[in-house]
């Protein structure tokens, strides 16, 4: 029957309380700095609003100062032009920062000496732990650097004060003197939690100082975790759970719980009651030796943070660095805490962090791109597959250029004539193509053409693509997304420019008008290809290398680079797909006289393992190798 | 108003020689600072926070000057939150993170000639924070003035609500 009142949520009154003196003003600016305040406003009894700057208002704000020495300095701009405007200075932590004001003009004429000690203020750390809002003091010629280093081994600099971390949005339950309303984000209830009250409220209603009524009802005994500052272990990320950093020195040096348990913890919205329910939950007998780090990170963290960390399971603080190259370890034990690397085992990032994070699993196991190489070397025509993918990498490209003129050609599919493309078809032709030669070529190949919807079947592969490197960490690079875009385009200008050609026309011809406008793509195919070609792992440098050949940049060539990918998909598609019926392998290789397998296999798209661990067409189930060996 | 929103009260240094004994402490928020018109959030600049209406609509439609503020240590995602130029749905939800922490009613002391702590106490009853809160209508409300009065309360005040669909004055006359 008793609803609650959708009152002002998102509004509250600053608390006042009386102050009885400078003491008191000191203990509370403490207190708030302590909590991570900014400082006190001080306001005039019986004052009117004025507007503008007022002596009825004042602010009360705490500065640390520090030493530092000077390293340089630069000019000012403007007024100061002809004098210092800014020095450089360190910390003896190494910290380096620039002072640029409080100086007297007389300073900036004569500045500090480099090397000399000054001693500046500033208001607080930054989240990156440099002092915000540096302003120079005064020098100290008394000092020599040694000594404030040596003071600062003793009595290291900003040990008065925590580092400052960005806390969590969320809504805040108290300030000094009031409490801050807040709503539960799934009921939409309003929250005034007992625990959001600080204790000042009630201490200072004791007194009876507090001129503000309405936050003394709210007042708790138990104050919120968030005065805490001392830590013991491992701090919580503050990018967690977003954090994104792999440097071993950070994972080392902050907590990073693992998200599976913890999915289910971002629900709350840290209503007060459940606070306190999770600062009971902290008691010794439920905080046992395991979560130590929870433990810690709750001591110095926000209640929400507090939470998850309690919910999180004790082996995934930051994992010890194990390479997991044991021969026999299965991939799925090692995938249930790490993700498989995407380049496997053969991965040659030594990062320790890297392999903390991720598993490499040798060839054995379901790496695809291991996997084909070791099919690759196995099927073998001409020696092991690593060095002979790499000389081969030209020769992918000239492939991937030719399918690309052949795209968007409107001729039907022939087997047949495919399969006797394939028979003439010549390896060394292929890699330089003479204008002429490759005419004669392609006017064959032309017949041999892929069916217009093809492109739209690879849209599915890359969709299958994805799958698959959810299961296996086939690399499985996404096309630039002008891919699809262009070659529409490019079409569209090309049909405008050949409306009148047979259709049986080489895609040369139609490709060779439209060879200025396809060179301004060539960056294009820079950037694109090695991308594509990190899929055989280590093989991804010498393409890279390769693709600033002249080879393939021969103006005669149609550099039709956006589509070709495509066309090889789609080409590869139709080969594998084009007789479901012919269940023998050679079929297969006879229609495939210009498919590289490692092309195919590298892609690891189109391939899967069967039970017998040998790599199949993912859709008509037969063996990748046996295409090579009969190939050969 | 934006003219007004461009002179609120700005504060001086505090020095020693300041005795801050009976003056009012609290706390000094890093958030940013906001005026609103009674229909609208200005900023210092005059311009105008988009706040959604769902935030704006529990306000009272008096000039108040305030701190909109997310938390400490806040300040720089509070800015990003409200300076928006451009609202969706999703940075209306964002605001739920902000609160808009009133400390002065500059209309009171011009208008009314209130002094502060009368301003004060005037926002304190007009800006609710209280524990028990509820849904009033013209059904519930004999019903929490009863369960109020056996609790030894004297009087029910009623919050400010545009959203309540009882005048304050029925309320106020029934809960006695």
């Amino acid at each position: 029957m008793l609803q609650p009142q959708s009152d002002s949520t998102y509004a509250a009154v600053v608390g006042v309380s009386r102050c009885e003196g400078q003491d008191h003003l000191l203990k509370m600016l403490k207190k708030v700095l302590l909590k991570g305040g900014e400082g006190i406003m001080l306001r005039r009894p019986n004052s009117m609003y004025e507007h503008g700057r007022s002596h009825s208002l004042l602010k009360v704000k705490h500065f640390h100062d520090e030493e530092a020495k000077v390293t340089g300095m630069e000019k000012g701009t403007g007024r100061l032009s002809a004098l210092m405007g800014k020095l450089h200075v360190v910390l003896p932590t190494g910290v380096a920062f620039k002072v640029g004001t409080g100086f007297s003009d007389d300073q900036r004429r004569r500045p500090p000496k480099i090397g000399s000690v000054i001693t500046f203020k500033y208001q607080e750390l930054s989240a990156g732990g440099h002092p915000r809002f540096p302003v120079f003091l005064r020098e100290r010629p008394e000092l020599t650097w040694e000594d404030v280093l040596a003071a600062a081994r003793k009595n290291p600099p900003f040990s008065s004060l925590r580092k400052r971390s960005i806390p969590l949005l969320q809504k805040r339950h108290s300030i000094l003197f009031s409490t801050v309303p807040s709503r539960d984000q799934e009921s939409g209830k309003k929250v005034i939690g007992e625990a959001d009250a600080d204790d000042d409220i009630e201490e200072e209603a004791k007194k009876g100082n507090l001129l503000t009524t309405g936050s003394t009802s709210a007042a708790a005994s138990s104050s919120s975790a968030a005065a805490s500052s001392s830590s013991s272990g491992k701090e919580l990320c503050q990018y967690w759970p977003k954090c994104f950093r792999k440097n071993a020195a950070h994972l080392a040096k902050f907590d990073h719980p693992a998200l599976d348990t913890v999915n289910d913890s971002d629900d709350d919205d840290g209503d007060g009651g459940d606070d306190k329910k999770a600062d009971a939950d902290f008691q010794p007998d439920k905080a046992t030796a395991k979560a130590t780090a929870a433990a810690a990170a709750a001591s110095s963290s926000d209640e929400p943070r507090a939470k998850r960390a309690r919910r999180d399971t004790p082996s995934t603080s930051p994992a010890p660095p194990s390479p997991a190259k044991s021969a026999d370890s299965s991939s799925s034990s090692s995938t249930k805490v790490k993700r498989d690397c995407w380049y496997g085992a053969d991965c040659y990032n030594s990062d320790p962090a890297h392999h903390a994070r991720f598993a490499h699993p040798p060839p054995s196991t379901s790496s695809t791109a291991a996997a084909a190489a070791s099919t690759g070397a196995g099927a073998g025509d001409s020696g092991s597959g690593y060095i002979e993918v790499t000389n081969m990498s030209q020769h992918d490209l000239s492939e991937y250029y030719r399918f690309g003129g052949d795209e968007d050609d409107d001729d039907e599919v022939d087997g047949a004539d495919a399969a006797a493309a394939g028979g003439d078809d010549d390896d060394d032709a292929m890699l330089v193509p003479d204008k002429n030669e490759s005419n004669a070529e392609l006017q064959k190949f032309n017949e041999n053409k892929i069916p217009k919807d093809q492109g739209f079947t690879m849209q599915d592969e890359e969709e299958e693509e994805k799958d698959a490197a959810a299961v296996a960490p086939a690399p499985t690079p996404s096309p630039p997304s002008n891919t699809t875009s262009r070659p529409t385009a490019a079409k569209r200008k090309r049909s405008a420019a050949t409306s009148d050609s047979s259709a049986s026309s080489g895609p040369y011809d139609g490709c060779a008008s439209d060879d200025d406008d396809s060179h301004p793509d060539l960056p294009l195919v820079v950037s694109d290809l090695p991308r594509r070609t990190r899929t055989g792992g280590t093989r991804a440098p010498s393409l890279a290398a390769a693709v600033p050949g002249d080879v393939q940049r021969k103006p005669t060539l149609p550099l039709r680079q956006p589509s070709t990918r495509r066309a090889v998909v789609a080409a590869t598609d139709s080969i594998l797909h084009s007789s479901p019926s012919s269940s023998s392998s050679s079929s297969i290789a006879k229609k495939c006289p210009f498919i590289l397998p490692e092309l195919l296999l590298a892609r690891g798209a189109l391939t899967v393992e069967n039970a017998d661990g040998d790599l199949v067409c993912k859709k008509c189930k037969q063996e990748v190798g046996d295409h090579r060996e009969t190939r050969a | 108003m934006a003219n007004a929103a461009q002179n609120v009260m700005l504060a001086h240094k505090w020095e020693d020689k300041v005795d801050p004994t009976g003056w009012w402490m609290s706390e000094k928020l890093d958030g940013v600072r906001c005026y609103w018109s009674g229909s609208k959030l200005y900023s210092r600049q005059g311009n105008e926070f988009l706040a959604p209406d769902y935030w704006k609509k529990d306000l009272p439609k008096e000039p108040l000057d305030g701190e909109l503020w997310c938390g400490r240590g806040l300040f720089q995602k509070t800015l990003s939150i409200v300076r928006r130029t451009v609202t969706n749905s999703h940075t209306d939800a964002d605001w739920k993170y902000v609160t808009f922490l009133v400390f002065d009613a500059p209309a009171r002391s011009e208008k009314h000639k209130m002094e502060y702590e009368d301003r004060v106490r005037w926002l304190e009853r007009t800006i609710q924070v209280r524990k028990p809160n509820f849904n009033c209508s013209r059904a519930t409300m004999p019903s929490v003035s009863l369960v109020v009065l056996l609790r030894g309360a004297h009087i029910v005040t009623l919050p400010y609500s545009r959203s309540s669909s009882v005048a304050p004055f029925h309320c106020a006359a029934a809960s006695i």
